[in-house]
């Protein structure tokens, strides 16, 4: 059974190609446009569940596809770019992208992300509490266990915290992250993340300098890794 | 004598360049004609006609008919560039538009009265100057002009006329017409049609000029007419048979000289002698000697005029400074080979026949390498105040006087209370000294005052017997007459001296001036600082502020002075400035050219004629300039051209070999890429061949082991690429640092997963410092730049070798360091570890030899260092040292905010 249909908008054939067989030996249902104009078409007759988009098309700009897309419809969209595009990145997440992938990617780095993606697809239900790996959140009283043991988190570090919980798995930009953690003002001040992340990582990470809970997605914003449901922590243990 | 037929070659070059110049400007075609109403004007207008039948694009710039209209009637059907309306003193004048004329460039412009001058406010102060211009814009000129306007024949017009000329056109001008069209008609037809109403005598036409007009003065007018013709027409042919070899008629190695002075006779001598050198087709030059003598206010224009004159009738013109003049006027005659001297008729004076005749008697005595022509003086000039060309000044201040007076008064005095001791004969040397030592401080004519006072005292007070000017004895009556003579000449000679060390030492500061400004401009500490320098030294000299207006390689003029000074921040200014950059000569205060700009405009240009800028000079005050002064001007300007031209032409000295350098790196680059792109391209087709070809039954093991071949070769192309994509966007400067606040742990994280691959197998200690600042970076640049080096430290070291990476921080600095325990760098490669392209000799393969030069250019745009720690053993250490700036504040919170 099809675990759900991407539209790959893409006018490299080869990439086309790639993506193609990746997705379908991910299981995915795969349909497949080579320029700008067909991609919007294709999205509006077969309604897939994720867009893969490419920014460079030979006929309409992918920020232009996107744009267009939004306009009707809310499918979680990743988007593909090359390096040192972190600006347009940053406009495009912005612009209602929902996560992002520089070429060349391996396989699994795609699949994890079109996993995210479209986890967040299904409804999201209003637990009260957070699991991912070590982590756990009680948002109701605040409070945040690290393997069990209590961590005592300032009111902006459990802000910020929440706010990645909230997205698991997904990257969150920093412009989200500061209007959301300190107000529309800052969105430019991108050193409180800098400082504040860094504290998280101190009191959550096994191993600050090599984190695997907050990764940074260099210039563009934060993501929290979804840690799975494998390896030595106990997940239930409250 | 034989060597008389061989053409002079300074005639020759004349001729050519002469040539040269009529093909590149304009031509300019002169009416010309013995007085008013002979029909230039119509002879003129008539060509034009012609001319424009032919198909030539004629435009008038400026006709007066006079209300006439026959003139009026060959005016139609010509083109007419409307006139500018100038405001002065409440009148309005019209002018014609110079500006309007050189914007509709047309091939022949019409221009009435050459010898016009314009109402101030003007460009330029004579019409004259307007042809100048249009003709160096490339316009043939018309124009009319009279004889009486000439300047070497004014003086002749003003004695034929009896009228005073004002209005005069250089000679030179002519000498520059390609052609002379003389308008001639007899003085009985002249006069005919003076009765018929037909001349028009200008405004202002009284008595005078109608007096003006006589048979007999017309007669000699038209005699000078024709026979300035006659000598153009001589010289062009003279000029015609040296190019091509067949002058006979010169004696080219003659040369005549003038000596200028402040005289009002000197005006007549340089108008004489060019007149002479014009006639025999010779140069001439004309020599002023400064001798530092104190000119009045009257006299110092006088020599002005006599010096401007001598340039607006084409001489050579040399200045020095000397007291003693005959020798000066002879050596200057010796080092320009001249032939004849033409010196005024001397008035004889006590004190020619005291230092040994008159000037022409001491040059007739220096030297016979050359003939004296001596001229009478203008006797319309008797009656002006005669001035001596002397070195001394009888003059000077009623100080001088003062001071001499009260000290002999003073010697006096003394001489007194010791007369019973020394006795009255003594007191005499007591006078000579003081005499001797008031000379030193005072002008020549207090000396005189100071001898004959003390002798008179001398005399009455203490020669017996005293209260008398009787003298008793026969020896005291010589002793007091040699003491006069013996006082006169020792004052003389101690003043001679002092006025002569006056001088040394005025030119020696002239000269350690012009040093000065050689060195500072040779050593090169570029221009802005040489200007500030030089501004400073030449202040106090000239009394005026310089500045520079460098001009652009394209070569329009920069709109910002070097040294920013206010009096050139306006649209006035720049705009004479442009002018000056534009004709490649000298604009503004005190010249020819809007000489109502407050500073002077002089072009600089480099010596085959590029413009290179302007200099301004902004004088303190409103006054004339010396010769010596011109000469620093000058002599300023020049020097600033050649260090103008030298940083030019290093600059493109520079862009050549930059070139060349980019060039050869291209090459490199090519070769280079080509290789390295080649080899992971044929290793990923070999693998993926082979991958193809093995059959399902194929070992899966070496399946998986071709796979990760296969992947390992693509990254490695992709950081291959990455790496000349950095390199060509840093080296071409188009890179723009996109820096945020960011954690050096994030830094260090993002470059190992990076590395991921070819970290592999190894253990990376990772050594970071608690509580490291931010730093403020390129975030994608910085940690390619920490990939680099953690790739280059895996390339140089065995696989299984650890990798240290080490990050602290100490007062300003960030510190990272990235250790291998590998070979390490043998000492040969140090001086080539940041060079693009180099790899050391046996490295393994897998790199371009772009990793360390990029990440050094990474380090660098950031202002930080990237360096090879020294006494490393085993392997090697790389240090990236990045400066930290002051931390971004960060709100504070309360620890009362803390959450259980």
């Amino acid at each position: 059974m099809s675990k759900g249909k991407v539209l790959v908008i893409d006018d490299e054939q080869s990439i086309r190609r790639f993506l193609r067989i990746s997705l379908e030996a991910g299981q995915y249902e795969v349909v497949d446009a080579a320029s700008g104009t067909e991609g919007l078409a294709m999205a509006a007759t077969h309604t897939p569940q994720l867009v893969i988009l490419d920014l460079s098309l030979p006929d309409i700009d992918g920020s232009v596809v996107l744009q267009r897309l939004r306009e009707w419809s809310t499918v979680p969209v990743i988007i593909l770019t090359v390096r040192d595009a972190e600006r347009e990145k940053v406009e495009l997440l912005d612009a209602g992208a929902d996560d992002y992938l520089t070429k060349p990617f391996s396989v699994p780095e795609l699949l994890a992300r079109v996993r995210v993606a479209l986890r967040h697809q299904q409804p999201q239900d209003s637990a009260a509490v957070f699991h991912n790996g070590f982590l756990e959140m009680d948002f109701p009283n605040r409070t945040v266990c690290c393997n069990g043991q209590s961590v005592k988190l300032t009111v902006i570090e459990f802000n910020l915290l929440a706010l990645l919980a909230r997205h698991v798995g997904k990257l969150v930009t920093q412009k989200q992250l500061l209007k959301e953690v300190w107000g529309p003002g800052s969105v430019l001040h991108s050193h409180y993340l800098r400082v504040y992340i860094g504290q998280l990582r101190k009191k959550l990470e096994p191993d600050p300098s090599r984190p695997v809970l907050l990764l940074t997605e260099p210039s563009i914003g934060y993501r929290m890794a979804l840690l799975g449901n494998e390896g030595s922590w106990d997940l239930d243990s409250q | 004598m034989h060597d008389d037929r061989r053409p002079d070659p300074d005639r020759l070059l004349q001729a050519i360049s002469r040539s040269e110049h009529t093909s590149n400007t304009g031509k300019l075609r002169i009416y010309f004609g013995m007085a008013a109403g002979v029909g230039k004007t119509y002879a003129m207008l008539e060509a034009a006609q012609a001319k424009k039948v032919e198909g030539v694009d004629v435009a008038i710039g400026l006709v007066e008919t006079h209300g006439r209209s026959e003139t009026a009637a060959l005016l139609k059907g010509l083109d007419s560039v409307p006139r500018q309306k100038i405001q002065y003193r409440g009148a309005t004048f019209e002018e014609m538009d110079l500006d309007a004329l050189l914007a509709r460039k047309p091939q022949i412009a019409v221009v009435d009265e050459l010898a016009h001058t314009n109402v101030p406010g003007s460009r330029h102060p004579k019409r004259w100057h307007d042809v100048v211009e249009l003709l160096e814009a490339g316009i043939d000129v018309y124009t009319t002009l009279n004889v009486q306007h000439i300047e070497s024949r004014k003086a002749m017009v003003e004695l034929i006329g009896g009228i005073p000329v004002h209005e005069t056109v250089p000679d030179a001008l002519l000498e520059r017409a390609a052609q002379i069209e003389l308008v001639d008609i007899t003085p009985a037809d002249l006069l005919q049609r003076l009765a018929e109403g037909k001349v028009y005598l200008g405004e202002k036409a009284g008595v005078a000029a109608a007096n003006f007009f006589r048979e007999d003065r017309l007669t000699s007018l038209r005699e000078l007419a024709l026979r300035l013709t006659a000598e153009k027409v001589d010289s062009d042919l003279d000029d015609l048979l040296a190019t091509e070899g067949r002058s006979d008629s010169r004696r080219p190695t003659d040369r005549l000289m003038v000596a200028v002075s402040h005289s009002p006779y000197s005006d007549s001598l340089i108008r004489s002698t060019r007149r002479i050198a014009f006639g025999l087709g010779v140069p001439w030059i004309a020599v002023h000697v400064e001798t530092g003598a104190q000119l009045s206010a009257d006299d110092r224009a006088t020599l002005a005029a006599n010096l401007r004159l001598v340039q607006e009738l084409g001489g050579e013109l040399v200045a020095l400074t000397d007291t003693d003049i005959p020798a000066a006027l002879e050596r200057v005659a010796r080092r320009h080979a001249i032939t004849q001297m033409v010196v005024g008729r001397p008035t004889r004076s006590w004190r020619d026949r005291l230092t040994g005749g008159s000037i022409i008697d001491q040059l007739a005595r220096l030297s016979d390498q050359f003939d004296i022509l001596v001229l009478r003086p203008d006797t319309s000039l008797r009656g002006t105040r005669q001035r001596s060309l002397t070195a001394w000044n009888i003059g000077g201040s009623v100080r001088s006087y003062l001071v001499a007076c009260i000290t002999i008064m003073a010697v006096a005095g003394i001489s007194a209370l010791c007369l019973p001791i020394i006795g009255y004969r003594a007191v005499g040397f007591l006078f000579l000294l003081s005499v001797m030592g008031v000379s030193l401080f005072v002008s020549f004519g207090a000396v005189l005052a100071a001898a004959l006072l003390s002798a008179l005292i001398w005399d009455f007070f203490f020669i017996p017997p005293p209260g008398t000017l009787y003298i008793g004895h026969a020896e005291d009556v010589m002793m007091v007459l040699s003491y006069f003579v013996a006082a006169l000449v020792t004052g003389f000679l101690t003043h001679r001296i002092r006025t002569r060390q006056q001088l040394i030492r005025q030119r020696q500061e002239r000269t350690a001036l012009l040093y000065d400004l050689a060195k500072q401009l040779v050593a090169n500490v570029g221009i802005e600082k040489a200007v500030t320098a030089l501004a400073q030294r030449v202040r106090p000299v000239l009394e005026g502020e310089l500045d520079l207006l460098v001009a652009e390689i394209e070569g329009g003029l920069r709109k910002q002075p070097i040294l920013k000074a206010v009096w050139m921040q306006n649209e006035k200014e720049l705009a004479v400035a442009q002018w000056a950059h534009g004709h490649g000569r000298a604009a503004g205060w005190a010249t020819d050219t809007l000489p109502s700009a407050v500073a002077r405009y002089i072009p600089l240009r480099s010596s085959p004629g590029v413009a290179l800028g302007v200099l301004a000079f902004y004088p303190e005050k409103d006054r004339k300039l010396t010769q010596d002064e011109e000469n620093l001007l000058s002599a300023v300007a020049h020097q600033l051209s050649l260090s103008l031209e030298r940083e030019r032409l290093s600059a493109d000295a520079d862009n050549a070999l930059r070139l060349k350098e980019s060039e050869r790196l291209l090459q490199t680059v090519v070769d280079s890429v080509s290789h390295e792109l080649r080899t992971p391209l044929t290793a990923i087709a070999g693998t993926a061949m082979a991958l193809e070809a093995g059959n399902e039954a194929a070992d899966q093991v070496r399946r998986r082991e071709l796979l990760a071949e296969l992947l390992a070769l693509v990254e490695r192309l992709n950081r291959i690429v990455g790496n000349l994509l950095d390199m060509s966007r840093l080296s071409s400067g188009m890179m723009t640092l996109q820096k945020d606040w960011h954690d050096p742990r994030d830094l260090i994280t993002a470059a190992l997963e990076a590395t991921d691959r070819e970290l592999r197998g190894r253990q990376v200690k990772l050594n970071l410092e608690e509580n490291l600042p931010l730093v403020r970076v390129d975030f994608r640049l910085m940690v390619q730049a920490i990939v680099n080096m953690v790739a280059n430290a895996a390339t140089h070291s065995p696989a299984a070798s650890p990798i240290e990476v080490h990050c602290r921080w100490a007062s300003n600095l960030l510190i990272l360091e990235i250790r291998d325990y590998g070979s390490g760098v043998a000492a040969t490669d140090v001086p080539h570890l940041f060079t693009k392209f180099y790899r050391a000799p046996g490295a393994p393969a897998g790199g371009v030899g772009l990793g360390l030069p990029i990440a050094k250019s990474i380090v660098e745009v950031h202002g930080g260092t990237l360096s090879l720690a020294t006494h490393v053993a085993p392997g090697a250490c790389f240090v990236i040292e990045l400066p930290l700036e002051p931390q971004p504040d960060i709100p504070p919170e309360d620890e009362a905010d803390e959450q259980g």
